[in-house]
């Protein structure tokens, strides 16, 4: 299986709400969370912040639980300022299985963009995980 | 009632380098420092020697592109959208193999190539090779 990610229905719909201004209010992407799977997932626009990919879960504590992303910034990639960019390093505290990452709202209820890694990543503790990631907004696609 | 015309999308691109916590300049052990981010407690490592804060690369998860759609019905673009669907397949399946022996081998000496995820197979019969290189090693 090859990596996989997505953008999901539910960020989506929470992205359209930050932009029209309406009830309940929206958060923008400021938070970002590991999946814990001990095998591989596949990334689903369906998922949800509540349900992630398969029967990937979130993972509580050590040093991969949610947390605020270190980085989130405008780039371009086709148009000017079409990209935003999430930079974030996790460090394990204890053996942990790592399949993918959620990057969600500053609330903490609605995943934006959900990842699946090539294969499941067996950190211990003092393992670094380095997240690089972008959304396009891609008018030419 | 207004027409909306587009042919924009969203897309997600994610890379993920899994390290481990040995300084990668000095091939010294790194500390575990706490600094305060955003408000918040937050766990870098920290080569006491040089002040990096990168770790040895175990393995490097990276995007595989899928294939652009064919933009013709001609018999020879659906041949090499074909072709193409076929390496992207094999090309997944070699860095899943490449991913999972590089995390198996974290504590060996492997080539390069198998962490970083660089220099991978470029046509269908070198993605093959390496496939059956990879399920070879131990």
């Amino acid at each position: 299986m090859a990596q996989t990610q997505t953008v999901t229905n539910s960020g989506i719909a929470e992205w359209i709400i930050l932009m029209s201004d309406t009830t309940p209010a929206a958060t923008a992407m400021t938070k970002i969370v590991c999946l814990d799977m001990a095998t591989v997932c596949t990334a689903a626009a369906a998922s949800t912040f509540a349900d992630p990919a398969d029967t990937a879960v979130h993972h509580t504590e050590s040093g991969l639980s949610i947390v605020a992303i270190d980085t989130v910034a405008q780039d371009t990639t086709n148009t000017a300022g079409d990209t935003i960019t999430f930079d974030h390093v996790f460090t394990a505290t204890a053996t942990e299985n790592v399949a993918g990452i959620h990057a969600c709202n500053d609330d903490g209820d609605v995943t934006f963009v959900e990842c699946c890694f090539n294969a499941v990543l067996a950190m211990e503790s003092s393992d670094t995980l380095t997240i690089d990631g972008a959304v396009v907004a891609d008018q030419a696609a | 009632m207004p027409e909306v015309s587009s042919r924009g999308s969203f897309r997600a691109k994610v890379a993920a380098d899994h390290r481990n916590g040995i300084c990668e300049k000095c091939d010294i052990p790194m500390e575990k420092n706490i600094i305060v981010l955003k408000g918040k407690d937050k766990i870098i490592m920290r080569c006491k020697k040089c002040g990096g804060t990168t770790g040895q690369l175990i393995a490097r998860s990276v995007v595989i592109e899928a294939p652009s759609p064919p933009t013709c019905f001609r018999f020879s673009c659906l041949w090499n959208f074909y072709f193409k669907v076929v390496f992207s397949w094999l090309l997944s399946i070699y860095h899943k193999k490449r991913v999972e022996y590089a995390t198996r081998k974290r504590h060996k000496r492997i080539p390069m190539k198998y962490r970083t995820g660089e220099d991978s197979p470029k046509t269908i019969k070198q993605a093959i090779l390496a496939i059956i290189k990879l399920s070879l090693r131990r």
